[in-house]
Formats: structure tokens, sequence, C-alpha cells
């Protein structure tokens, strides 16, 4: 076949493109970015985790009634009834407050605990990561001591010494929950630190404390929020069992696990004061696992194909 | 020479496209090529030109999707590949044709002895008893020649070096003696030392029964020690195929080039520099048009980006895809080629 | 191997060891004084109480005295069962809280795995998300309401006629007499590690199945099944096991909550209701007994894991 003279001058090779984009941490955020844009479940549980906070904060100040108010006039009323939306329980207080009430003080709870997991966990890990050696293996000793003793029963114990209520379930908590999140930042820092930008940041003279603070835990930005998204329900429940044996939350307070357990004394005549408190329970605890899940596959770059 | 045996693998204008989440990747577009009885064929590319998902494909081994093959012809020893069921499939992996992979570390199920991996060969396709089959594992292992047999089939993979796996996996793939082994980049993973004893392996086996081979490799000086015939790939195309000699003697290919100044020689000036090709290899989500070697190409011409280039045939069994060669391109591209051939 | 062995076996003790310590000391922080009731007692009785039970001692005799009879088993004697000692309500107790546990790990294991199989095998179909479902309400719905709720329906309301003489019971509501009895406990308590374990199967499963070794096999020309039975259940469940001395934990502490909703006779019944009491040495005694019996069934899962694993790295504490 003829082609034109033309065609047949040399051009030579392309300038190099522009390629390149999606390698890097910045490529890779703009990645995950990306992704959860477009999906549905960690919007949705977005939204519905918006309402419970918004709902938790607004409603008990907004409301006609209080948590402890009593009207033993309109007992045990069921559903939309005396201008009680939820009704209300033995002692005529109104549901509904108490429900959004019993929210805010579970998401504070299980916030607040997941605050010390946190911190405990990432200075401990962070120490024993970036140190490594000796220090290390005595630290991750000890931990593997406080991980080997069931956390429950040691919850359990201190809720007994330190007598029930919200900071001492958080505390208690906190006093165990840590480990998971210890052990977490100290495999990131162990992978991190072989990594050549912190050989680079050390050679520039950066302390040690600089670099795990701000070089490396960044880095472990996705796998931290992953944990602590799943350990926020953890903590939900942890409260609620302690509800139930007696050991939660004190009267006048009400946290979504009281409100359950003192639902089930009268359930089987009014149905109501349990399955309210509980779906809250449940949907909160639903959307914080799902949200984690989701967030996990998203994150972790083991997923990407 | 050619004629007087009989072809084992045939494949024509083979394309093949696998689904991503930003869209459909061609990862192989149009390739063709056969193998003889007994003979030794190469393909040689850089990593993803899409010669790995070309060899897992003659096995059906890819989950369909995302791994589609969306036209052309596979097939080996009249058995037609891309129409085959699932069962037929199952008949034929192990038994007409073997594969071993790249990573022997991983490619050992770590909680299986190595002597039962081996003989599970045996007992889909021979349905052999235990004891036979233990016996001919054991022959097998020492016919890999890896020393003290007996004992070493009981061991878990765990105790086998890198090396030393790949040989238990050859001897794996080539139990029921396949007309056909594929080797998908078999000596990456390996010590220099130890690539050179698995390719004497290799070929000692091709030898005695008579094997064909299909090896997958990025390194032309493995590929030179083994093959009878090369294939050059780039962007999920053959660029250049012929005999070794050819391929090595008088290479016509701009890539080909580059392939072989990317490898160091003893006859070369100690001073001169390695030469290695320029860029990346092309992004095949929605390909350009022409050749895609162009945009690192030295020698382009205006007219490889905007047309594919025609085949051209330089001797008999030697091919090649370039706009170079076509009569009209200028005289001083011959000069090139000549300054590349030995001959 | 021997070594392996001797040193689980001497961090077991070791956590023993601060359990024990941490109890007493948590012990000797409680507010009050166990002697000071509703009656008043005149400080003789008191002095003869205090001698009694060592009080008067310094704290380190009592520690040395304390850490003795833990170890023996003697947790003192429950104040509200009065001199019922509490190693024999423990021993009462006990057997109820195994049965209900055992069953509700086997039932949880089983079921689990297979669920989370079923969901990797069939990953992306309708099985997968039915599975995964399943899952995810089992880990968010805590088996207080859990069994409150299929107590009220399945024992109450799906029972009719009960008084007449055409009765039947779909199953009865609490209690541990029969198996009828076994049914629905067990399965509250197990739902939870259940999901639990499905979800890591799934994960294990999927995660195997990207393995090269799969591909090599299926090189070899296996059929599906033969791949999934030989090369991919084995592997993918040795990771799963490794929970399974943490989910005992979790399924024993649970059993707390659900022995108190069926009314069953066991240690958890015992614990809520001495925690309610303020039974100190029942709450540390049952504290001790639990806390020894679980580091005890994980160091069993360790070592038996040692046995099905051939390639288990022997010093994975290190890692």
């Amino acid at each position: 076949m003829q082609y034109k003279a033309e065609m047949f001058e040399w051009t030579g090779p392309a300038k190099e493109e522009q390629t390149l984009s999606g390698s890097g941490a910045a490529g890779y955020w703009k990645d995950v970015r990306q992704r959860l844009r477009g999906n549905k479940v960690v919007t949705s549980c977005l939204v519905i985790l918006l309402l419970l906070v918004a709902g938790a904060i607004f409603v008990p100040l907004f409301s006609r009634y209080s948590i402890s108010d009593q009207d033993l006039s309109s007992t045990n009323l069921g559903w939309m009834t005396g201008g009680h939306l939820f009704g209300t329980d033995k002692l005529g207080r109104d549901l509904f407050v108490r429900v959004w009430y019993g929210t805010r003080i579970s998401l504070i709870i299980a916030f607040s605990a997941v605050l010390i997991d946190l911190v405990v966990g990432m200075v401990y890990g962070g120490i024993a990561g970036y140190f490594g050696g000796k220090t290390d293996e005595i630290m991750m000793r000890v931990l593997e001591v406080v991980v080997a003793i069931p956390y429950m029963i040691i919850v359990i114990l201190l809720m007994i010494v330190l007598k029930p209520g919200v900071t001492t379930i958080i505390l208690a908590y906190g006093a165990i929950g840590w480990t998971g999140m210890a052990r977490l930042v100290r495999g990131q820092m162990m992978q991190l630190k072989e990594k050549e930008y912190v050989l680079a940041s050390r050679l520039l003279g950066a302390g040690s404390w600089r670099i795990i603070f701000r070089g490396l835990i960044p880095n472990s930005l996705g796998v931290i929020i992953v944990n602590l998204t799943l350990t926020i329900p953890s903590a939900i429940f942890t409260e609620a069992f302690l509800s139930y044996i007696g050991l939660g939350v004190q009267i006048p307070l009400a946290s979504l696990g009281t409100l359950a357990s003192e639902g089930i004394t009268s359930f089987q005549t009014y149905p109501g004061l349990l399955i309210i408190p509980a779906v809250f329970l449940c949907v909160t605890m639903l959307t914080f696992n799902l949200l984690g899940d989701t967030l996990r596959d998203v994150i972790d770059p083991k997923s990407k194909e | 020479m050619e004629d007087s045996r009989r072809t084992v693998l045939t494949v024509k204008d083979l394309q093949i496209s696998i689904a991503t989440g930003s869209g459909e990747l061609q990862a192989v577009r149009g390739v063709s090529f056969h193998i003889q009885e007994g003979e030794a064929l190469v393909l040689v590319g850089e990593s993803g030109c899409g010669k790995s998902v070309t060899a897992q494909t003659l096995m059906r081994l890819n989950p369909d999707p995302p791994v589609h093959i969306k036209g052309g012809e596979i097939r080996l020893a009249d058995i037609d590949i891309v129409q085959a069921d699932e069962r037929q499939m199952q008949q034929i992996r192990g038994s007409l044709v073997g594969m071993i992979f790249q990573d022997p570390m991983t490619s050992l199920n770590p909680t299986m002895t190595v002597g039962k991996q081996i003989g599970e060969t045996l007992e889909i396709h021979h349905k052999l008893k235990r004891k036979s089959r233990w016996q001919k594992a054991v022959e097998l292992l020492d016919a890999v020649r890896i020393p003290g047999a007996a004992g070493r089939a009981r061991e878990y993979p765990g105790a086998f070096s890198g090396g030393m796996r790949q040989r238990a996996l050859i001897a794996a793939a080539i139990a029921c003696k396949p007309k056909l082994l594929i080797a998908d980049e078999p000596t990456t993973a390996l010590d220099v030392t130890i690539q050179a004893q698995i390719i004497d392996l290799l070929r000692s086996i091709q030898r005695e029964n008579g094997m064909s081979i299909l090896m997958i490799t990025h390194d032309l000086a493995v590929a030179a020690s083994i093959a009878q015939r090369i294939a050059v790939m780039y962007a999920g195309r053959i660029v250049e195929t012929g005999t070794v000699q050819q391929i090595f003697n008088n290479p016509q290919h701009p890539y080909t080039w580059g392939l072989m100044n990317s490898v160091p020689r003893p006859d070369q000036d100690k001073n001169s520099e390695l030469i290695t090709i320029g860029g990346t290899p092309p992004k095949l989500l929605g390909p350009a048009p022409g050749c895609s070697f162009a945009p690192r190409c030295k020698y382009a011409m205006r007219i490889c980006s905007s047309a594919d280039p025609e085949e051209f045939e330089v001797a008999s069994g030697h091919s090649c895809s370039c706009w170079l060669l076509h009569p009209q391109a200028p005289a001083a591209a011959r000069e090139v080629k000549e300054a590349y051939a030995i001959v | 191997m021997l070594r392996y062995i001797v040193q689980r076996l001497g961090f077991a003790v070791l956590t023993l060891w601060v359990l024990i310590t941490l109890t007493f000391v948590l012990m000797q922080l409680l507010p009050g004084d166990p002697f000071v009731g509703d009656r008043a007692l005149t400080d003789s009785v008191k002095n003869a109480l205090y001698a009694k039970y060592g009080l008067d001692q310094p704290v380190y005799i009592q520690y040395l005295k304390y850490l003795g009879n833990a170890v023996q088993g003697d947790f003192g004697d429950s104040l509200i069962y009065t001199g019922r000692p509490v190693s024999t309500i423990l021993e009462e107790a006990f057997p109820f809280s195994i049965d209900l546990g055992i069953r509700a790990l086997v039932f949880a294991v089983f079921a689990g795995m297979l669920l989370g199989i079923t969901a990797a095998l069939k990953k992306g179909t309708g099985w997968d998300t039915v599975s995964m479902i399943i899952a995810a309400i089992g880990i968010s719905v805590p088996s207080f309401i859990l069994g409150s709720l299929l107590q009220y329906f399945l024992a109450l309301k799906l029972s009719g006629f009960t008084n007449t003489q055409f009765g039947f019971r779909l199953l009865p509501i609490s209690g541990w007499a029969s198996e009828q009895h076994k049914i629905l406990p067990p399965f509250v308590l197990g739902l939870s590690s259940l999901a639990i374990i499905a979800r890591m199967m799934r994960s294990s499963l999927l995660e195997v199945a990207g393995q090269e070794y799969v591909k090599t096999a299926k090189a070899r020309g296996l059929s599906m099944p033969l791949l999934v039975t030989r090369h991919m259940l084995r592997n993918a469940i040795l990771p799963v096991l490794t929970i399974l001395g943490p989910l005992t934990a979790s399924v024993l502490t649970g059993a707390f909550v659900v022995e108190n909703i069926f009314n069953i006779p066991g240690m958890g019944k015992y614990f809520v209701s001495s925690v309610q009491t303020n039974d100190y040495p029942m709450i540390a005694g049952t504290t001790l007994f639990l806390g020894a019996f679980l580091i005890g069934a994980n160091l069993l899962v360790d070592l038996s894991y040692t046995l099905v694993d051939p390639n288990i790295k022997l010093y994975k504490a290190k890692v």
C-alpha cells in the first residue's frame, strides 16, 4: 500500500506525559474520597448517625418533658396518647424524651471511651513501635497480660469498686479497650518506620516525638478510623451489658441500655417499653458496624484490585 | 523442518478484555502464535503487556468476569479452548497442559505435604491409588533432582527453599506428561544461580519427554537460554516474532532493540551506559490509534501515531509489525537496523 | 516445641497471678466495711470477726493468705448465702454454665463457619447478602434484648392452649431441665459469636481463594468442590480458630445475662445477684474462677493450634 510521503517523516518519541496519578499518599486519599462519594452504604450510615446525634442533642433540649418528670396520673401510656409520642413508662415519664436522652448518654459514653482508647492506644503503641527493641518487648508483654485477662471481668470489677456511673463506665472501658488500638498503631509504626521519608526527616533533624505525631500517624489514619468506628458499638454494647446486670448508669440518668433493661421487666404487658429503646440501641450499633465494615473495605488498599 | 511436526497449540487473533473499576481494559489485542510439538516458544515483554493474561487464558484460569475472551481462537491439540466448558477444561488442565507460576513461595499449599500435592495431578487424571501415587510422586521429585526425594515428599512446603519449591511445582506440572508446559516467569523470583538450574531442568525435561514449552518472561537472557522461537509482546500485541537467531541477530522492531540494549552484555564496553527504554507502557483503557510504542520510540514517524503498523515478513518465520519496514520508510531506518544486526 | 509450651504455660501463670493480685487490690479499695450492715455490732464482736477473717493483720500477710487460698480454690464464704463457701456454690453452678456455654459455642462455630463459607463461595449473590445481614444483626443486637424478645414471641406468644388438654408449648419459657429448655438459651448466647465467626470465615476464605496455590491446584485440573475442600477450607479455617479463646470468654461472660433471662441456675445467675447484693467474696470468687478458667481455655486453644498448623511460627508471640 502507498502512503503520503510526509507520513514517513521522523517525529521522535512523545514528550514525557504527566502520568503517575493514583500513587503516593495524596493520590491514595483522593482515590478513597472518590470511592466514598459514590458509596450508598456509607452515605446512608452517615445520614442516620447525623440524625441520631442531632436528635440526641436537640430533642431533650426542646421537649416539653424532662427525663425525670413523673406524672402518676398517666402511667404506661401506649403510642401517641396523651401527648406522648412514644407513650410513658410506669412512672408516667415521657418515653420519647427518655429514649433520645438515653441515646445521648450512650453516645457520650461511646465517644469518650473511644477517645481514651485512641489516646492511650496511640501513645502506647506509638512508643512501643517507634523505639522497638527492649522497650517494645516489655511493653508488648505487659499488653499481652492485659489482653489475656477477660475484659468484661475487669470492667465489672472496676465498676463495683468505683461505683457505677457514666464516668466509671468510660474509665473502665478505657482501662481495657486501648489494647487493640495500641497493637494496631505499633504494627503501622513498625511498617512505616522502614520507609524512606522517616529516614529523611530524621536526617533533617526532626525529633522522635515530632516524627511519631506529625509524620507517622497521619499515614495510619485510615486503619485507625476504621478501628475507632468499630470500637464505638463495642463500647455501647458494654454499657448495655453492664446496665442489664445492674452496674450501668444510675438514676436519674438513663442510657439506652438502662432503658431497655428496665423495659424488660414490664415487657410482657407493655412491649413498647422494651422495643423502642431496643430499636434505638440496635440501629445505633448496626449503623456504626456497617459504617466501619464499609470503610475498611474502601480504605484498606489490600481490597483494591 | 517445521512442517514435519504437528502443531500443539494455535492461537489466532486472541482478544482479551479485563473489566476494571474505571472501565474495560484491552489487555490482549489480537495475538496470534503457534507452538509445534517439542518446541519452546518464549513470550517476551514488560510487565503489564498482557503476556501473563494470555498464558493463563490458554488454561482458562482467569475468572470471567472480570477477564473475558472477546474474540479469537485457541486450539490445543484439536480442542477448541474458547468454547470448552468447565468440565472439559478440568480434564485438560494438568493432563494436556501443565503450568508453573512465577512465585514458588506462594504456589504450594502450606498445609499439605509436597508429595501429596504432586500426587494430586495423578489422582485427578490417572485415578491412581494412593500408594502408586506416592511412589510416582517420589520418582518425580527425584527426576527434578531433589536429593532424598522419598523423605522430602513427606515434608510440608515450609521446609523447602524457593528453588526446591519450583522444582516440586515442575514435578507436579509434568506428572501426567502434558503435551504443553506453560511456565509463567518461572525464574523471576529466584536467585540467578538457581535460575540457571531451573532453566537447565526445563530444557532436559523438554528434551526427554518431547514436551512443548511456552515460557513467559521479561528477561531476554532467560528467553535466549531456552527458546527455539521468540515472540516479543508489547501493549497486548505481538510486535515481532522469529527464531532465536533471527531475533538476536537481526532484530527489526525498535522495542526489541530497546529490550536488547537493556541486557548487559559481556562484550560491551564497560564505560558505555546501559540503555533503558524511556517512558512508561501505555495504559490500555482506551488505546490511541497507531503503534502503541510510538510515544516511546526514538524512530517514530508521523504515520506511527495514526495507523496501526502492518505486519511485514522479514524472512521465513520472522515477521515484524513496524512502519520502519515499509518500503516508503526513510533509508536512514535501514542504516539504524543494520547497526543492530550482528551478521 | 517444648519450649513454646513451657513459655505459654509460664505466661498463663503470670496472667493468673496478675488477675488474683488485681482482684485483691480492688477488694481492698472497696469503700466501707464488710461488717457494717443493718445491725450494729459491738466492738468485741467486730474484733472477733476481724480476727476470724484475718482483717487485723498487715496487708501483705492478708495478700499472701489471699493468694494461697485463691490458688487452692478457697474464695471464702458468701455473705448472702450465709455459711456457704463460695467454692461450693460455684461447684454447683458451674456445670450449668459450661453446658450452656459449650452448646452456644458449638452452635456458633458450626453455624458461623457454614454461613461464612456460603457467603464467600457465593460472593456477590443474594446468599452473600443474606448471610452478611444475619451477621450484622448478630453483632448489633445485645443478647438480653434478643433473649427477651425470643422468649416472649417463641415461648409465650406461639404457645397456645397451654391450659387445655391439647395444650402445647413450642419452647419452654425458662429453666434448664429438658432438651427443649436447651434450645433457645444457647441460640441467644451464641448468635453474636456466630456473627463474628461468619464474618471472619468469609474474609479468610476470600483471601485464601486469591492465593497462588489455589490457582496452581486449579491448573492441575481440580474441580471447584475439590479445590474448596482440599486447598481452601483448611487454610481458611486456621486463622478463624485463633479467636476461639477470646470467643469462649465472651460466651461465658455473656452467659451472665442469658442465665438471668432464662432463669438457669449457673454462675452468671449467682454473679448478677451477688453484684446486686454486694456479696463481695462471691463476686471476687466468681471473677477469679472464671478468669482462671478462661486463661486455661486460651492456653489450650494456643497449644492445640500448634498441632493443627504444620507451619506455625512457634514464637508468634514475639511478632
